[in-house]
């Protein structure tokens, strides 16, 4: 994957897994690149993950860690994982060591699986009419509020699989790796957290129905998030 | 027109905060140093350039306290893992040092960060050191040694280099003296590149600590001495003990002396 859009950088340049090599040869105007790549996505991350008072602190402290594995070679990134998933690794540890010394919840893993569940997509059904316009446009500042507020009601670890597999778009099994769990429960995680997501949308208006999608190539690469 | 999909709608959320998310940290300066010159610069202490502007910055300074708290995690794992390999290594055939280096992951009697600079002039600075690496009220607190003609501090280290200390090859960090523990001492002989410490007025009946170097570098392996002794008191009933480590290459490392045994039973 190269720095794009996703990442919130310029498109076009190099890998960040070649940019990394090439830091680790001494070139720091890598680094910086890297830095200017993924700096708002880190941020971004703690933001969703409800860190609201320092995210941007706490995105800082993910790039300094990077830059110090160069100098002790300790937690050294590994060419043979994606950069994604090494950075998010490294933000989220960051976000458990924050939430252990608040003395809060804890970004537990779940190390339970169960089998694969049905396929589907929640897909708006009714709007309140309270939420109706002209246009009938649902992207209102209104509908984004009432996800924000439903998406902190989400318990970490649930959360946390919703915004690296539903919104950032990063692969179940990059998810997999970055949350140190299995393809079933980020399965299980996602499917639950969209759920709840549905139902809290639907208690303020939104209602979503569950649509199901055949055991399809189509089906599963929609869940995958695409 | 088809109704949205919540996946879509949560992709859209995304996209709208990242959008909005800031570049690069919004404290930062275009005065500020690079963030990768923060770990050596602290080590070394800033150049010309940045040397006024990073006490006076609100951005810099709490870079730099970050920074100090990466480097104290990343001593504590290292430590932790230097005991593994020896609890491995040595204690796998024998039972009691086994218990001592598992006592002794609750911290240690003495430990300082020592950093060897050069190749071929080699100097030592203290560097900053994890207090959580030392065990509660530990003996042994090492600081700044006044040798020869006086060493300029840097940051509460003590930086020894050719043109601070001409006429002596050695530098050295000790601890106030302990009563009933004596007196440790780090010293560095550079043209040998050897690490000795040295305990002095140790009591004679005593177990004697072991001394860990660890050297801070992913894959280097961490030595382990015990301190032997090469004189004694016999009216005082001390002994003066010492441990090399010859042939240091330059890096960083950390030097760690076991918890006192009698300490250990004391309530």
């Amino acid at each position: 994957m190269k720095i794009d859009d996703r990442a919130g950088s310029r498109s076009g340049s190099e890998a960040p897994e070649k940019l990394m090599d090439l830091y680790y040869r001494c070139d720091d105007s890598a680094f910086a690149e890297i830095y200017s790549g993924f700096y708002p996505a880190i941020v971004c991350f703690f933001r969703r993950l409800g860190f609201r008072d320092d995210p941007e602190d706490l995105a800082e402290e993910c790039f300094l860690k990077i830059i110090n594995t160069k100098e002790t070679g300790r937690g050294r990134f590994q060419q043979e994982y994606g950069f994604s998933t090494w950075i998010y690794r490294i933000a989220r540890h960051e976000a458990i060591d924050r939430w252990r010394k608040q003395g809060s919840g804890i970004l537990l893993v779940d190390a339970a699986s169960d089998e694969d569940g049905e396929s589907g997509e929640y897909t708006l059904e009714h709007l309140a009419k309270e939420h109706r316009t002209p246009h009938s446009n649902l992207v209102t500042r209104e509908f984004f509020r009432c996800l924000q507020h439903c998406l902190e009601g989400l318990p970490p670890l649930w959360r946390a699989v919703l915004l690296l597999h539903a919104e950032i778009g990063l692969k179940k099994t990059e998810v997999a790796d970055i949350l140190e769990t299995s393809n079933a429960t980020v399965t299980r995680h996602h499917r639950s957290s969209l759920s709840q997501i549905a139902s809290c949308l639907g208690e303020n208006g939104f209602k979503f129905a569950f649509l199901r999608t055949e055991r399809s190539a189509a089906g599963a690469a929609s869940l995958e998030g695409g | 027109m088809s109704n949205p999909k919540l996946g879509d709608l949560l992709r859209e959320s995304y996209a709208r905060d990242l959008a909005a998310a800031p570049r690069m940290h919004p404290g930062r300066t275009a005065q500020c140093p690079p963030l990768t010159m923060f770990p050596r610069a602290l080590r070394e202490g800033w150049g010309e350039t940045y040397r006024d502007h990073v006490p006076a910055c609100g951005y810099c300074r709490k870079v730099a306290a970050m920074q100090r708290r990466i480097e104290r995690e990343v001593q504590i794992s290292f430590f932790n893992d230097a005991l593994d390999r020896l609890i491995a290594a040595k204690g796998a055939a024998d039972q009691s040092l086994r218990e001592r280096f598992a006592r002794w992951r609750k911290g240690s009697e003495g430990a300082a960060r020592v950093i060897l600079e050069g190749a071929r002039s080699l100097s030592m600075v203290l560097g900053e050191c994890s207090e959580a690496l030392l065990r509660p009220n530990a003996l042994w607190q090492f600081q700044p040694a006044p040798v020869g003609g006086g060493t300029p501090r840097v940051r509460g280290a003590v930086r020894t280099r050719g043109g601070t200390r001409p006429q002596s090859h050695q530098v050295a960090v000790e601890s106030s003296p302990v009563p009933g523990a004596g007196l440790a001492r780090i010293s560095m002989h550079t043209e040998t590149r050897t690490i000795t410490v040295r305990v002095e007025g140790f009591p004679a009946s005593q177990a004697r600590p072991l001394v860990l170097l660890i050297p801070l570098k992913e894959g280097a392996e961490p030595q382990c001495h015990e301190l032997q002794t090469f004189g004694s008191d016999a009216h005082l009933h001390t002994a003066d003990l010492k441990a090399e480590f010859s042939d240091v290459a330059p890096g960083d490392y950390l030097i760690m002396l076991e918890p006192l045994a009698a300490r250990r039973r004391s309530p």
